[in-house]
């Protein structure tokens, strides 16, 4: 962090942001919500980037997981339920200095805002996405989700789901443009930080589905999923490498080449185990607010020259010399 | 053709045994002696005539008429198309050839044989190209083996190419004469190009400034005459006289006068300039001193030039003040003047030949170098040594213009070019960068001295492949250091010492040859009829191991004994050796030694690199070895201790083995052994128990510590909030967030075991209570135990 140049100066930061500098409110999530460790992994993501939170934004749909921004020392913008990619999008394509991050339910992405993270996808900006998936709608007590497993009753199914689950890392990655999908599990906060480390580094529209657990409405629905037998960490040189405690944690893993796109695929579709790491990453697509960026700078002298034509379209000119008065 | 009689015959037959009496020649000894000596005369055996033997290098060259050289060039008369070469336009003829097929393949064959009849006709003096065209093609269409009428259509096709590629202009051949045609023709396409706007702005301020003389008049009191009024009014009724006399109290009068005479010196001088400017031919001194005092008178006027051009700026804008600015126009000099216009004034060209290159000369154009005048001097080399002297005058100083030229290379203030008259593109280049340059620059020109084209091109390609005369350019408007401003990079492989060639010849018999031979100073200077006296020739055969190949013995600085020699061939390719005397070897070596300085100039075979390089490969070296060492005794040490250790080990155990069968003590040595692997492994049987127990021992310890404290496997921590919300005195988050035991004894062991019963991973475990007053105690640490 710190370094001695050759000059024998002491080169220091102009500030270095901890990680209260990164919260907020205290979060009125339920105590046990996933959505707490999602934060304290973006926190520590923000304090070890350094990312200024002048320059960081949070960008958010409806629902528990979309009280993120509040709860971020940074820039954030609380949207309207399922448009939170387009909001982010905007963000991005005016302002490419700043880190865009996305939080999404459940609800928010795949029921009512699927037609924007299609697009979203396809566009490939550089964001990173995260789907808050805890399989119910919490924020509204209980109600269905698209996510939700077939058979989990519900206040809206009281016989159960009947219709089968969306599965949102095989949509992903069936979407033309896709440049990165991962999954992680709520309850892995090491693997959730690498993964959105490399998330955040990389170029392009990263989605990141978190699997969450909603203590209050759902809370053995993941029980199948939660011991460490059920996970299958992917590792791959070309993606991530845990640690030797999560190793030991984890043993069943699969060394999986994340430029694989159709074995990817597969593991997407898997129901067996959940698949937690890098799927997919590619890095050659080509993204939308680099490709599309406007050539010209526009600065404050600019906007300042163009605001004062428009003015002076409207201005009266005292009329001079007394010929022209009838 | 050669005599081919030579020591050959006796010296075989003395190898094979003296078979019969003959009169013996040693060879070595015989020629040894003309080396050194230089005396034909004592000489002994039977030598060929040199005449008629070519270097590979020069019987290559030796019908230039014949190939397609660069020459005769074409230069149009227009300004904006290129000089090329005839090969070239001929090229650009058949490039554009329409149609295909039989009837294309026999308009090339006709215009290949009208350029070789061009350049034969052309190559010795230059002439109208139109003309030579004419008279070319007439020459191919009457020995064309074709009918009559079609000798009359060959003709007129040859003529309508020509048409359609017109070229008006002239064929120039190849002699030191092209030199000044293509340096002024360079110079008026520059001077045009950049003088284009200044001229159109200062033709536009004289228009202005004759607009502005108009209306002075009409101010004036010779425009209010009744006649100048009359013309302009031609009113019969009108009193002009009266008018006239009212008129001319009108205006301001002084002012009005001194402006009138400053605007006409500025219009008379501006016009002048333009006129200048617009037709100027370059004029050539061809000395020192007369080109100089052009340039000053030059100067003089264009300095007058700026000045008028100044005052007309300001006099048309009306901003002429003459307190403030007759003062400034009084003292205007060269520095007032601003780069651009600078640029503008004409250089000093002077053109110089070898021979006029006497000590004072030099001296007199090192002092040019140094002042920073911008003089462009060309120099025209005839010879790359002293002209005018014998050989053995010329090898004291050899190249009185070369040398002078790597003298200017230390200026770092000049542009020095030496160039070749065969190579067009160097010519070219460096007479356009010479004149780009600001300052002075000096542009050798290696030219020959044979009077016949054909022989000339020779000579100039022998002199520049040789290394006698090789090319460089020095340009300081491309930097100051050597890497950034000199260039030999236009020599053929010029990291070599020379370079190689290649020809064919047939024999009598009419079997191909091809031979491949360096080409040294050595080979060059034995071709130059000044040096026939310090060669000999004779047949290869005859030569002995004692002689030795000119670049062998050149390249290796007389490290290598032997007599040198170069070989020659004559046009059946039967070879001959040439043994040179030692003066002619001297010679050549100074003059490689010249173009080793050079090489060194140009970044090659740098002796303060290679001498550096191999200090650092010695320090290298010396560390690595140094290095080698250490590691070898550290090894060394280790390895005694290691063999220490073990002999003793062994000695303990044969020790304990005799003294009894007493259990404790065996295991003594190997518990003090460094690693405790060394205790597992021991294999004794008395000891089975004692190891088998132990690993019991320390997992109750361990279980112990477990049950003991409560303590939460922080790196798994979700942060979900659950135990910190619980009780905020037992749990804490540390610096990412994460939950760990604050202090276990702040709170009621119910907490903690809530906490761990709620906590969604399952990371809590609580240990056992540390007050044993706590209610329901028993059934908390059942809950507990399923989480230690």
């Amino acid at each position: 962090m710190f370094g001695i140049n050759q000059n024998c100066e002491i080169a220091l930061p102009d500030t270095y942001y901890t990680l209260e500098d990164y919260q907020s409110n205290v979060p009125r999530w339920c105590p046990g919500c996933g959505d707490n460790s999602i934060l304290t992994s973006v926190q520590r993501l923000c304090r070890d980037e350094q990312l200024p939170p002048e320059k960081t934004v949070f960008v958010s749909g409806i629902g528990c997981s979309s009280r993120f921004p509040h709860y971020m020392g940074t820039y954030g913008f609380h949207g309207l339920h399922g448009r939170a990619l387009p909001i982010a999008q905007g963000v991005k394509i005016r302002r490419p200095d700043l880190d865009v991050f996305v939080n999404m339910g459940d609800g928010d992405c795949c029921s009512i805002g699927t037609a924007h993270w299609i697009h979203a996808v396809r566009y490939n900006m550089n964001l990173v996405a995260l789907l808050h998936d805890n399989e119910i709608y919490g924020l509204t007590k209980m109600q269905v989700s698209p996510t939700s497993p077939q058979g989990l009753v519900t206040n809206t199914t009281p016989r159960g789901a009947f219709l089968k689950p969306i599965k949102p890392l095989s949509v992903t990655l069936g979407i033309s443009n896709v440049s990165f999908v991962a999954q992680v599990a709520e309850w892995m906060p090491e693997l959730m930080y690498d993964v959105l480390k490399m998330a955040y580094h990389h170029k392009g529209f990263s989605f990141v589905r978190v699997v969450q657990r909603c203590p209050h409405f759902t809370p053995h629905v993941f029980d199948n999923i939660l011991s460490p037998d059920a996970a299958l960490l992917l590792q791959h040189d070309d993606g991530l490498r845990s640690s030797d405690t999560m190793l030991k944690i984890y043993k069943s893993q699969e060394e999986h080449d994340p430029s694989n796109l159709n074995r990817a695929r597969e593991l997407a579709e898997r129901e067996d185990c959940l698949p937690v790491g890098i799927l997919y990453r590619n890095e050659n697509v080509e993204v939308y607010d680099e490709t599309r960026r406007r050539k010209r700078a526009v600065t404050h002298e600019m906007r300042k020259a163009a605001l004062e034509k428009e003015f002076s379209k409207f201005l009266v000119e005292p009329v001079t010399g007394g010929n022209g008065h009838a | 053709m050669p005599d081919v009689e030579t020591g050959l015959k006796l010296d075989q037959v003395s190898k094979n045994g003296p078979v019969e009496k003959v009169v013996e020649i040693d060879i070595a000894r015989d020629l040894g002696q003309f080396f050194l000596t230089g005396n034909k005369k004592n000489v002994k055996t039977k030598l060929s005539s040199l005449s008629g033997l070519h270097s590979v290098y020069t019987a290559n060259l030796a019908n230039s008429a014949k190939r397609r050289i660069d020459f005769p060039l074409v230069l149009p008369d227009d300004l904006q198309q290129h000089v090329v070469s005839l090969s070239q336009f001929i090229d650009s003829i058949i490039e554009n050839l329409e149609g295909e097929g039989e009837k294309v393949e026999e308009q090339k064959h006709y215009l290949y044989l009208v350029e070789n009849t061009l350049r034969q006709s052309t190559l010795d003096k230059s002439a109208p190209f139109a003309k030579s065209w004419e008279e070319a093609v007439k020459q191919v269409a009457t020995a064309a083996r074709i009918d009559k009428s079609k000798k009359q259509e060959l003709q007129s096709t040859l003529r309508v190419l020509f048409e359609k590629n017109a070229l008006n202009g002239e064929l120039l051949a190849f002699n030191p004469e092209i030199i000044q045609r293509l340096f002024s023709r360079i110079y008026s396409k520059q001077t045009a190009k950049r003088s284009a706007e200044f001229l159109q702005k200062s033709k536009d301020l004289l228009q202005q400034v004759r607009d502005v003389l108009i209306t002075e008049f009409e101010k004036s009191d010779a425009a209010k005459t009744p006649d100048q009024l009359g013309g302009q009014l031609a009113a019969d009724e009108f009193n002009l006289d009266a008018f006239s006399g009212l008129m001319g109290h009108i205006g301001d009068k002084g002012e009005s006068q001194s402006r009138v005479k400053r605007l006409q010196k500025a219009e008379t001088l501006l016009a002048e300039m333009i006129e200048k400017m617009e037709d100027g031919e370059l004029t050539v001194c061809t000395d020192l001193a007369s080109g100089l005092k052009q340039y000053e008178s030059e100067l003089k006027k264009f300095i007058g030039y700026f000045k008028a051009r100044q005052i007309a700026l300001l006099e048309v804008e009306n901003q002429y003040q003459a307190n403030l600015h007759d003062a400034f126009f009084e003292k205007f000099d060269l520095i007032n003047v601003s780069l651009v216009e600078q640029a503008l004034i004409w250089p000093a060209v002077i053109y110089l030949k070898q021979d006029e290159l006497n000590a004072e000369r030099i001296a007199e154009i090192l002092r040019i170098a140094d002042a920073d005048i911008p003089i462009k001097v060309i120099i025209e080399i005839t010879h790359p040594l002293e002209p005018g002297r014998s050989a053995y005058e010329a090898m004291q100083s050899p190249g009185a213009a070369n040398r002078l030229l790597r003298t200017l290379l230390y200026g770092n203030q000049t542009y020095v070019g030496q160039v070749a008259l065969s190579d067009v593109k160097g010519l070219k280049s460096a007479f356009k960068k010479g004149l780009q340059y600001k300052g002075p620059a000096f542009i050798g020109i290696f030219v020959g001295e044979k009077e016949k084209a054909n022989e000339r091109y020779t000579e100039v390609m022998g002199a520049t492949h040789s290394r006698v005369s090789p090319v460089f350019t020095s340009n300081p408007g491309k930097g100051s250091t050597w890497a950034q401003k000199f260039c030999l990079k236009h020599n053929e492989n010029y990291e070599r010492d020379w370079t190689s060639a290649t020809a064919q010849f047939s024999d009598e018999n009419g079997a191909a040859k091809e031979v491949t031979e360096e080409f040294t100073i050595l080979d060059f200077l034995t071709e130059n009829t000044t040096f026939a006296g310090h060669c000999v020739v004779v047949d290869q055969a005859a030569l002995t191991d004692s002689f030795v190949l000119g670049c062998r013995f050149m390249q290796k600085e007389g490290s290598v004994s032997g007599i040198p020699y170069v070989l020659k061939y004559d046009v059946k390719g039967k070879a001959y050796a040439v043994i040179v005397t030692q003066f002619l070897v001297n010679l050549a070596q100074k003059l490689l030694m010249n173009w080793r300085g050079l090489q060194e100039l140009a970044g090659v075979n740098n002796s303060h690199v290679i001498a550096q390089m191999a200090i650092e490969e010695e320090k290298f070296a010396k560390a690595l070895a140094d290095k080698e060492a250490e590691l070898e005794s550290a090894y060394q040490a280790r390895l005694d201790s290691a063999l220490g250790a073990v002999a003793d080990e062994i000695v303990g155990n044969i020790a304990a083995g005799l003294l009894g069968q007493a259990t404790a003590p065996v295991s003594a040595p190997a518990a003090t052994a460094p690693k405790p692997v060394a205790a597992a492994t021991t294999p004794a049987a008395e000891t089975k128990d004692v190891v088998e127990t132990k690993p019991e021992a320390e997992a109750e310890e361990d279980e112990d510590m477990s049950f003991d404290e409560a303590y939460i496997d922080t790196p798994l921590c979700t942060s979900c909030n659950e135990c910190v919300q619980r009780n905020k005195m037992i749990f804490a988050y540390d610096g990412n967030q994460q939950a760990y035991i604050k202090d276990a004894s702040a709170g009621p062991f119910r907490d903690i075991v809530e906490a761990a019963e709620k906590c969604p991973v399952k990371i809590i475990h609580p240990g056992k209570p540390l007050n044993p007053g706590e209610s329901g105690l028993d059934d908390l640490v059942k809950r507990a135990s399923v989480f230690n």
